[in-house]
C-alpha cells in the first residue's frame, strides 16, 4: 500500500456537527434527498427514526441468517443420518437405525449454532469490520460524538460529491462544519506484527500435528507420566501377586470360618434346596450330571417340599407372582409357556441359527417332574445357557417363585398352543394348587 | 427528543356504549349454555361429551385470561415502557375471571362432588378402587390423597382467588392512576409484581395439572404446567392484537397505538409459537426416549390410530406454519395480515386444547378403544365455544366499558406512545 497516491482525493469528506437530534435528522433528510450514497450519521445513542431519515435500506442479514439456519437444518439431519444409518450402523434392541425425534435436539442446536454465528459475523462483515482506523477519529471535535454531539460525514469518494454543495446542505442548523483530511499515516501493520502473527499461526499447528502423529504413528516408548506419585502409588492392587506374603498373593484371605454379615447359610433346605448336611450342588457339576457323558451319576438329595423357613400362604404366592413377572416372565412368559417377549423376538429373528437356546416351557411334563429343590437350584444357579438369579433374587423370593411356578403348573396344564397370550392375563393360582403339585412332586 | 408527542385526553380514549354488546354476550352465552346442555343429553353418554366440550371451551377462554394476567405482571416486573398503551386491554381481559368461575363450579366441580366421572375418571369411586365394571387403578389409588373432591374444590377456588385478586389489584391501581396520575402507583405495582408473578405461575401450573392433566390421572408430566402456560400466552397475544385493532377501529385508540406496538406483540407471538413447540416437543421427547409403558400411553393413543392425523396437524399447524408465517417483519407490520395470523393462532390454540382433552373422553370409564375412536368434532363443540365465548365477552366488555382504553395516568405513557422498533 503506497502512502501517497496522486489519484486519491486529498480530503476524506465534509463533517458537520449538530447540537440536537432534530438538527441531525433534518440534515440527514436533505443529504438523503440529494442522492448521496457514501455518507453516515454519528450519534452518541441510538436515534429512533434515523433509518428512515437517512434512507437506509433494511439489512439483508435476516435472509442470510435464514439461509444459514436452513443449512444448519440440512447439515444437522444429514450428519446424524450419515453417522447413524450409513457410516456406523449399530443395532440396539431392534430400534430403527435412524429416528427423527432423537435427531431434533441436535438439529435444533446446529441450527442455532449456524444462525448465531452467521448473525454475529454477518453483522460484523456487513458493517465492514474489522476496520482498524477511520480518518474521522483524527478530528478533535469528532470525539464529542460519543458524548453530546451529533455528526454527519459525507465522503469525498461519493460520485456526486461537490464540496460547496455538501457544505450548503449540511450547514443549516449545524453548530460547526469542517473538512476531514485523508488519513496519511502509514496504513500497513508494523513489521513485528507480521512476524508474531506468522509464529503464532505456525505454533497453533503444533498440537494438531502432534495429535495427527499420535493417531497414525506407533511408539515403543512408555507413555509419559505427568503425576508419577499418582500413577505409582505405594500400595498393592486387588487380585495381584506379591512375594511379600508367603502365599504370593497381595490380598489376604478371610480367617477360616469367617462368615460375612448376612451370609450365613447353615439352613441347607432354604439356601440350597437339599436335605441338611448333604452335598451342596453347584451349576457345573449339576449340568454335567444332567447333560454330560456320565449322565445318571449320583444326584443331590433334592428337597421335595418347601423348606421349613418359608411360610407358603397367599401373600407368599403373590410375592412369587411379582418376582416371577419381573425376573422370569421376559423369557418363560407370563403363563410359563416359554413364550416370553424375548423368546417371541428371538423366534422372529430366527435366532437359533446363532446358537440361541429357546427358554423351556415350565408347563411341560418334564418341568413338572422337577422336585421343588431342583427347581430352586435352577432358579438360583441356572441351567445350560440360563444364568442363575441368586444375585438378584433373595433365597426366600426364589422359593416364592418356585411356589408360583408350582401354582401355574397346576392351574395351567392346558394345551400350551391354545393358552391365551394377552398381556394382562393373570393366572389365578391358589394355595390348594400349590399343595396339590407339592404332593404330586413329592410322590415321584 | 420527542417534543412532538401529544398525550391523548381522557375524553378521546374513553370507551363508551359497550353495555349493549356486553349484554348480548351474556344472553348468547346463557342461551348457548342451555343449548349445549340440551345437545349433551342427546348423546346419551351420561353428559360425558358435554363435560369434555365445555372443558375445552372453558380452558380456551381461561387460558386467554391467564395469559392476560401474566402479561400484565410481566410488564410491571420488567418495568416495560412500550406496552403501556395496550396494557389496559389486557387488564380488561382479566375481567373474565369472575365470570369463568361459576362456569367452572357448574361444569367441573358439581360432577366431581356428585362422584360421577362425567369429566374426571378419578371422581368415580369404582374406577379408582374397583367395583362395578372396574378393577380399580393402583396408580390412582397411590394419589388418592390428592384427588379428593373437597381438596380439589379448595384448590380450584384458591386458583381463582389468586387470579381474581391479582387482576383486581393491578387493574384497580391502573384505573386509580388514570384519575390521580400518581407515579407511586407504578412503583407499588412494580414492587408487588415479583411475588404476584410467582403466585400466578403456581396457580396456572397446578390448574393445568388439576383441570386438564388429571383427565388421565394415571399419567403425569411435570412439564404440563409450562406447556399450558405457553398456550396461554400464545392465545392471549393473539387476542391482545385483535382487541387493540378493534379498539383502534372504534376510535378509542386512534393515533395512540402504532404499527410498532403490533410489531412487538407479533414478535412475542412468534416467540411463544417457538416456546410452545419447544416445551411440547421436550415433553414428548422425554417420554418417547424413556419409553416406559405407564408414561407413554398418553402419547400412544394420540399417535396411533385415529388421533394420529390430529397430532400431525398440530405439529404442522401450531409450529411449522405459524413459525414460517410470523417470521417476517412485514407480516407483523401489516394490520390485516397480522390480524389474519392472530385468528389462525387462536384456531390452533383450540386444536391444541381439543387434542389434550378430547382423547380422554373415550379413554376413560367404560368407553371405547381410543385406537379406533377418533375425534368426534360436532355441533356441541361449537355451541360450547359460543357459550363460554359469549360469557367471556361479557366479562371483558363490562370491564372495558366507561373507562379509558389506555392507562392515561401511567408516567411511561409518553415513552410508549413514541415507541419504535429499531
Amino acid at each position: 500500500m503506497s502512502d501517497q497516491n496522486q489519484n486519491q482525493p486529498e480530503i476524506h469528506g465534509v463533517v458537520a456537527y449538530y447540537d440536537d437530534v432534530d438538527g441531525v435528522m433534518n440534515a440527514s433528510r436533505k443529504i438523503r434527498d440529494a442522492g448521496y450514497k457514501k455518507w453516515d450519521a454519528y450519534t452518541p445513542f441510538p436515534v429512533h427514526g434515523i433509518d428512515e431519515a437517512m434512507g437506509t435500506k433494511p439489512t439483508i442479514l435476516p435472509w442470510i441468517v435464514l439461509g444459514m439456519g436452513l443449512t444448519g437444518l440440512v447439515v444437522g439431519l444429514s450428519l446424524q443420518y450419515f453417522t447413524n444409518a450409513v457410516d456406523y450402523v449399530f443395532l440396539i434392541s431392534g430400534k430403527p437405525d435412524w429416528s427423527l425425534p432423537a435427531n431434533i435436539p441436535v438439529t435444533f442446536e446446529i441450527i442455532i449454532l449456524f444462525s448465531a454465528y452467521t448473525a454475529f459475523f454477518g453483522m460484523l462483515a456487513l458493517n465492514k469490520f474489522p476496520h482498524l482506523s477511520n480518518p474521522l477519529h483524527k478530528l478533535e471535535r469528532f470525539k464529542r460524538v460519543t458524548n453530546d454531539r451529533f455528526a454527519i460525514c459525507v465522503e469525498a469518494a461519493d460520485a456526486n460529491f461537490d464540496r460547496a454543495r455538501v457544505e450548503k446542505l449540511l450547514g443549516v442548523g449545524a453548530e460547526h462544519i469542517e473538512t476531514c483530511p485523508t488519513d496519511t499515516t502509514r496504513a500497513a501493520l508494523p513489521i513485528w506484527f507480521h512476524g508474531v502473527a506468522a509464529i503464532l499461526t505456525c505454533a497453533s499447528f503444533i498440537p494438531l500435528a502432534v495429535a495427527f502423529k499420535g493417531r497414525f504413528a506407533t511408539s515403543e516408548k512408555p507413555r509419559y507420566h505427568v503425576w508419577p506419585d499418582m500413577d505409582w502409588q505405594r500400595k498393592r492392587k486387588t487380585q495381584t501377586a506379591w512375594e511379600g506374603f508367603p502365599d504370593g498373593r497381595a490380598m489376604r484371605l478371610p480367617v477360616a470360618g469367617t462368615v460375612a454379615e448376612g451370609e450365613l447359610r447353615d439352613d441347607f433346605e432354604l439356601y440350597f434346596g437339599v436335605a441338611q448336611g448333604s452335598e451342596v450342588p453347584d451349576k457345573i457339576r449339576y449340568d454335567v450330571a444332567k447333560f454330560g457323558a456320565d449322565a445318571g451319576a449320583e444326584r443331590p438329595e433334592w428337597l421335595a417340599a418347601f423348606p421349613a423357613a418359608v411360610n407358603v400362604d397367599e401373600a407368599f404366592l403373590e410375592r412369587g407372582r411379582q418376582r416371577y413377572t419381573i425376573y422370569c416372565s421376559v423369557c418363560h412368559g407370563k403363563q410359563g409357556n416359554g413364550m416370553g417377549a424375548v423368546a417371541v423376538r428371538a423366534n422372529a429373528l430366527d435366532a437359533a441359527q446363532w446358537g440361541w437356546v429357546p427358554p423351556k416351557s415350565l408347563l411341560s411334563e418334564n418341568a413338572k417332574a422337577y422336585s421343588n429343590g431342583e427347581l430352586f437350584h435352577v432358579a438360583s444357579n441356572g441351567i445350560s445357557t440360563m444364568a442363575g438369579y441368586s444375585g438378584q433374587v433373595t433365597a426366600k423370593d426364589r422359593w416364592a417363585i418356585v411356589a408360583y411356578v408350582r401354582a401355574i403348573q397346576a392351574t395351567q396344564g392346558l394345551d400350551q398352543t391354545e393358552a391365551p397370550r394377552d398381556a394382562d392375563y393373570k393366572p389365578v393360582p391358589t394355595i390348594e394348587s400349590v399343595r396339590v403339585s407339592d404332593s404330586s412332586a413329592a410322590g415321584q | 427528543m420527542n417534543t412532538s408527542i401529544e398525550l391523548p385526553t381522557r375524553d378521546q380514549v374513553i370507551v363508551r356504549d359497550l353495555s349493549k354488546p356486553a349484554t348480548a354476550g351474556l344472553v348468547v352465552g346463557l342461551i348457548g349454555l342451555l343449548a349445549t346442555f340440551g345437545l349433551g343429553f342427546t348423546f346419551g353418554d351420561g353428559m360425558r361429551h358435554f363435560g369434555h366440550s365445555m372443558l375445552v371451551a372453558i380452558l380456551f377462554f381461561l387460558s386467554i385470561s391467564i395469559g392476560a394476567l401474566i402479561f400484565i405482571l410481566l410488564q410491571h416486573v420488567t418495568s416495560a415502557g412500550w406496552s403501556v398503551v395496550v396494557r389496559r386491554v389486557a387488564e380488561a381481559v382479566t375481567g373474565a375471571f369472575p365470570i369463568l368461575f361459576p362456569l367452572v363450579v357448574l361444569v367441573v366441580l358439581v360432577p366431581v362432588f356428585m362422584g360421577k366421572s362425567i369429566i374426571y375418571d378419578w371422581a368415580s369411586h369404582d374406577f379408582v378402587w374397583g367395583g362395578g365394571d372396574f378393577t380399580g387403578s393402583e396408580l390412582i389409588q397411590s394419589k388418592a390423597g390428592y384427588f379428593g373432591s373437597v381438596f380439589f374444590a379448595a384448590r380450584i377456588c384458591l386458583y381463582f382467588a389468586i387470579w381474581v385478586g391479582l387482576s383486581r389489584f393491578f387493574s384497580g391501581q391502573s384505573l386509580a392512576q388514570d384519575d390521580d396520575q400518581d407515579p407511586n402507583r407504578t412503583l407499588t405495582m412494580q414492587r408487588r409484581s415479583g411475588v404476584s408473578i410467582i403466585l400466578a405461575a403456581l396457580a396456572t401450573t397446578f390448574a393445568a395439572f388439576d383441570l386438564s392433566m388429571s383427565l388421565n390421572a394415571e399419567w403425569f408430566s411435570t412439564m404440563y404446567g409450562v406447556y399450558f402456560f405457553a398456550g396461554c400466552m400464545f392465545s392471549f397475544l393473539s387476542v391482545l392484537a385483535l382487541s387493540t385493532m378493534w379498539l383502534e377501529k372504534r376510535g378509542n385508540l386512534k393515533n395512540v397505538v402504532s404499527i410498532e406496538h403490533y410489531h412487538d406483540i407479533g414478535k412475542l407471538l412468534f416467540a411463544f409459537t417457538f416456546f410452545w413447540s419447544y416445551v411440547a416437543f421436550s415433553q414428548f421427547m422425554l417420554y418417547w426416549y424413556a419409553d416406559i409403558p405407564e408414561e407413554t400411553h398418553w402419547f400412544h393413543y394420540r399417535m396411533w390410530g385415529e388421533w394420529n392425523g390430529f397430532s400431525v396437524l398440530l405439529v404442522a399447524g401450531h409450529f411449522l406454519i405459524p413459525m414460517l408465517g410470523l417470521m417476517s417483519r412485514h407480516v407483523k407490520r401489516r394490520r390485516n395480515v397480522f390480524a389474519a395470523w392472530c385468528v389462525y393462532c387462536l384456531v390452533f390454540h383450540f386444536v391444541d386444547l381439543y387434542w389434550n382433552v378430547m382423547p380422554e373422553m373415550v379413554n376413560g370409564v367404560g368407553q371405547g378403544d381410543p385406537a379406533t375412536t377418533g375425534p368426534a368434532f360436532g355441533l356441541i363443540d361449537i355451541t360450547a365455544m359460543i357459550s363460554v365465548g359469549g360469557l367471556f365477552l361479557f366479562g371483558f366488555l363490562r370491564k372495558l366499558d366507561g373507562k379509558p382504553a389506555l392507562a392515561i395516568g401511567d408516567p411511561r405513557l409518553p415513552e410508549s406512545l413514541a415507541f419504535q422498533n429499531v
